[in-house]
């Protein structure tokens, strides 16, 4: 990156300093100091990054990176639909990434479970703060978002900070809601996840931008998952029009831990979500799904890295993705079988539709394979509605744009169906409806 | 009702109807009989819209209006219904969900209000009971998974649920054991009717001594070659389409 835009970075930074949670503890301070460097000496990834061949970030030289003192709107929180709005959750609010009490709601846990806000633990200056933005889960893989997450911990004002000890389960979700005014600002949110072993969880993590927003979300999520605990993890992004989203979960799985995730996009102008999983104990298991929906010249990548590192793991990953007009689809999907891990069974699937010319899809499947007693598939298909499908929906009198909605919300149904909240189901479903009648309406 | 004069189609640029001329009045069933390849699947395609299937002459009237002005779907909501030789599957779409939108689709057309999901549901139950068909053959995705049998229960079905004006049976006894076969055919005598008519296509005399039809087309390398009443259907079974390859006649 040239040296200007550091610079630019260098003095965002220095301006929001004093601001920044944690400012005056001289530890913290440290980490985020160091976290800035790290950032300066790789910079934002570009095209010329092998992960980063798809996906253009330099939407972001135009944007404003001071970041704003977050204020509530009545129009932002209006945002969040109906149905996550009543959710019984243990519910977490931040608007343009800084905590809103007042919206939030979280009541008392099991014993021993702790379900707070990084900004409260910064402020503290616990000891915790080193665990939590020291170089932990989230820079350990080569997915080449090193320099993101970095910014991340550099500037990151606030997130979730969650510790679910060993036995427990929790009997309501947890919802983390990210709404954001559309500001042209930058948005560092960071959340942290420990499961215990044998604890279970699930989260809800939803980005809601106001319609035609703009902004940047640069998010961070860094879990584990001790023995034979569980985690589902669902994420949905419905940014405004000429929003940026840039995430990362990171999620180290445990000995027979298992995680199942999705992330569902259907917002922005342009995002990318990053999931990097590894698998670290015997029978661990991890399912990855996601997709999108993107119109307009809305571009989103998915981008995945398992590593199965211990032997009879499995992972399983399911996306599917649907762009129109001239709107694009990135799926990347790295599967690293370690030397160790015989046994393992990796399975990946990567459907796309394209429901006009001017649509893309890139899908890039890789498999990195040291072991030699394993099973990995993997299937990769872009194509066009199907017309003998069409035909005989139109032979039964469902005029053309209806047709292709209905084969449209087919598609992407495995998505909704398997969306583990039905509360979420329901905002994903209003969300996508929204969307294919926006379709519909537009081609009638 | 429907009205057929000397129709041309081709598809990729061969022709395979070559000049098909046949009415149908309400209440009537023709039978188009025909061995492979003599139009008798390009004949329903061209009736029901299909992408492809190019008409080069003539002209199809139905209820007086011109055909061929018609979309797919305004064909449908005219009235015509195809029961597809080879009924499509549609994953991630229920039986229900497609049926309900149809129902109510051409519902709409007809200025008729829509069903709610209540009034909906019972309907299709007691119409799928008359075919046997189980709850859970609704709730599955179209035809997805569906035994041979159960995809033209499925049409037959459909046509009870549409009650079209015309109904065009595209070989919906192929693939069928004589049991399903005896189903589908009660099915489609129960929805014979004074303001119905039908167009039965077939390869097999066989499925014609369950729905007894009008008259019988016999079809030849893409034109009509004889017409009778069903006793030409025996005689063809008999004979063998060889002995009517070189006629010609007019329905």
């Amino acid at each position: 990156m040239a040296t200007a835009d550091i610079e630019r970075f260098n003095r965002a930074f220095a301006a929001a300093s004093e601001d920044l949670p944690g400012h005056g503890n001289a530890e913290v301070t440290r980490l985020r100091e160091a976290a800035m460097a790290r950032f300066a000496s790789s910079g934002l990834p570009n095209r010329r990054d092998e992960g980063w061949r798809y996906t253009d970030l330099r939407r972001l030289d135009r944007l404003d990176l001071a970041s704003l003192a977050g204020r509530i709107d009545g129009e932002t929180v209006a945002a969040l639909p109906d149905s996550l709005a009543s959710l019984d959750a243990e519910r977490i609010v931040f608007v343009d990434g800084r905590y809103e009490a007042a919206l939030s709601a979280h009541g008392v846990l099991p014993e021993g479970a702790r379900l707070d806000v990084l900004s409260a633990h910064l402020g503290n200056g616990c000891g915790d703060a080193v665990s939590i933005l020291g170089p932990g889960l989230g820079e350990w893989n080569g997915a080449g978002q090193e320099g993101l997450a970095a910014l991340n911990t550099a500037m990151t004002r606030d997130g979730v900070v969650f510790d679910l000890p060993a036995g427990t389960k929790l009997d309501k979700p947890i919802l983390v809601v990210h709404l954001l005014s559309g500001k042209a600002c930058a948005v560092h949110p960071r959340n942290v996840l420990r499961i215990g072993a044998a604890a279970e969880a699930e989260l809800v993590e939803v980005f809601i931008g106001r319609p035609g927003g703009a902004g940047w979300t640069n998010a961070v999520l860094e879990g584990a998952i001790g023995q034979g605990g569980r985690l589902r993890h669902v994420a949905m992004m419905r940014h405004g029009a000429d929003a940026v989203h840039t995430g990362r979960m990171t999620m180290d799985v445990a000995r027979d831990a298992n995680y199942a995730a999705q992330a569902i996009t259907l917002g922005g102008r342009v995002a990318r979500n990053e999931f990097v999983v590894r698998l670290s104990g015997p029978g661990a298991e991890c399912r990855l799904s996601g997709g999108a929906l993107a119109d307009a010249r809305r571009h989103v990548d998915h981008t995945t890295e398992i590593t199965h590192a211990a032997p009879h793991t499995e992972s399983e990953q399911v996306f599917r993705n649907v762009a129109d007009d001239n709107a694009r689809t990135v799926f990347q999907g790295r599967v690293v079988v370690e030397r160790d891990a015989q046994k393992t069974n990796a399975r990946q699937s990567s459907r796309s539709l394209l429901l006009s010319p001017g649509a893309e899809a890139q899908n890039k499947p890789e498999l990195r394979i040291f072991a030699d007693d394993v099973k990995c598939s993997h299937g990769a298909t872009v194509g066009d509605l199907d017309k003998d499908a069409l035909f005989y929906l139109r032979a039964r009198g469902i005029d053309e744009a209806e047709a292709r909605a209905l084969l449209t919300r087919a598609f992407v149904a495995d998505l909704l169906t398997a969306l583990p909240v039905e509360a979420v189901r329901t905002a994903v479903e209003e969300a996508v409806d929204l969307w294919l009648r926006r379709a519909a309406n537009e081609d009638s | 009702m429907l009205s057929i004069r000397d129709l041309r189609a081709e598809v990729d640029g061969k022709e395979i109807l070559k000049g098909i001329s046949l009415d149908l009045a309400a209440g009537e069933v023709h039978a188009v009989m025909g061995p492979n390849g003599s139009g008798k699947s390009t004949l329903s395609y061209v009736l029901a819209g299909r992408d492809g299937y190019e008409v080069t002459g003539g002209s199809v009237t139905f209820g007086g209006r011109d055909l061929f002005a018609m979309e797919v779907e305004e064909r449908a909501a005219a009235g015509i219904f195809l029961a597809f030789q080879y009924p499509v599957e549609i994953p991630g779409v229920s039986n229900l969900t497609f049926l309900k939108t149809a129902v109510n689709a051409i519902r709409k057309v007809r200025g008729d209000a829509g069903l709610d999901a209540l009034d909906f549901l019972k309907l299709a139950r007691a119409k799928a009971s008359t075919l046997e068909m189980s709850d859970e053959l609704l709730q599955r995705a179209v035809n997805e998974g569906f035994s041979g049998g159960e995809k033209k229960r499925n049409e037959i079905f459909q046509m009870a649920m549409l009650e079209p004006k015309l109904a065009i049976l595209d070989e919906t006894d192929s693939g069928l054991d004589i049991d399903a076969l005896k189903t589908v055919a009660d099915g489609v005598n129960a929805l014979r009717a004074p303001d119905r008519a039908m167009l039965v296509i077939t390869h097999y005399q066989r499925l014609l001594d369950y729905i007894v039809p009008d008259r019988v087309h016999v079809l030849s390398a893409g034109r009509i070659v004889k017409s009778g009443d069903a006793g030409l259907a025996h005689e063809l079974e008999a004979q063998g389409y060889g002995a009517f390859a070189g006629e010609t006649a007019s329905a």
